[in-house]
């Protein structure tokens, strides 16, 4: 297989995996969003446990980014985490 | 929290949070260390619309729209989603929060995952901005409705 292709198939499994986990988190209903930022309501604490998980995952990554790619990701030879311009 | 949720219901609620917070965390993971890529919503989105990269793109944008289909095939239902606001609101709602995501260069996915991730101050100063405002305009929308 292509460089090409691999690539699409890797942000094709990243969109699907992104997709089911913000199924499962609760956070496509706009009702527990808005929950947790009702503070003076009914709180919901949920999406501070949905942002931990994903901030705690993606914090280890971008160290193993850091420590064995160095500049470089897998399948392209220019990663966007180095350009400091770039709109996330 | 949900009134109907007590006890055991809300621990798995938290549960199911947490480890859906994590898919997204390997789903952003995945995109930094294969592709270089990073897994910020609005951004994909424009650069899509305006045409670049555009098959890793629209791959990441269809296989983010399979996620709740996938969802129905794994639990057997759609994941719930309550819509009280009437559509004008819903409109205006998504236009400001396009528009303001591009002026603040990303979204709860880019600055939220990612730049906190990264300790980048920008996203934190972006995260700290948008919540506290979230959390007044909420405020506001709840002392002036009832």
């Amino acid at each position: 297989m292509n460089t090409q292709l691999l690539r699409v198939l890797v942000s094709l499994t990243s969109g699907a995996v992104f997709g089911f986990g913000l199924s499962l988190s609760g956070m496509l209903n706009p009702v527990r969003v808005r929950g947790f930022l009702d503070i003076t309501g009914n709180w919901d604490p949920s999406l501070a446990f949905v942002l931990g998980g994903a901030v705690g995952v993606t914090a280890m990554a971008w160290r193993l980014a850091g420590r064995f790619i160095g500049q470089h990701s897998i399948l392209a030879s220019t990663c966007r985490k180095t350009d400091q311009s770039t709109v996330v | 929290m949900h009134d109907d949720l007590q006890g055991g219901i809300v621990v798995s609620v938290y549960w199911s949070a947490l480890v859906g917070g994590m898919l997204i965390g390997v789903s952003a993971s995945m995109l930094l260390l294969m592709n270089g890529r990073i897994a910020g919503i609005s951004g994909i989105l424009a650069r899509l619309v305006q045409g670049a990269e555009i098959s890793t793109n629209a791959a990441f944008v269809v296989g983010l729209l399979s996620g709740p289909l996938l969802f129905l095939l794994v639990f057997g239902q759609w994941p719930s989603i309550t819509i009280i606001s009437s559509l004008p609101v819903i409109a205006v709602g998504g236009f400001l929060v396009g528009f303001g995501t591009r002026m603040g260069s990303g979204c709860t996915s880019g600055h939220g995952v990612f730049g906190l991730a990264r300790l980048s101050q920008r996203s934190i100063v972006a995260v700290a901005t948008f919540v506290s405002c979230a959390i007044i305009a909420v405020f506001l929308m709840r002392t002036f409705r009832s």
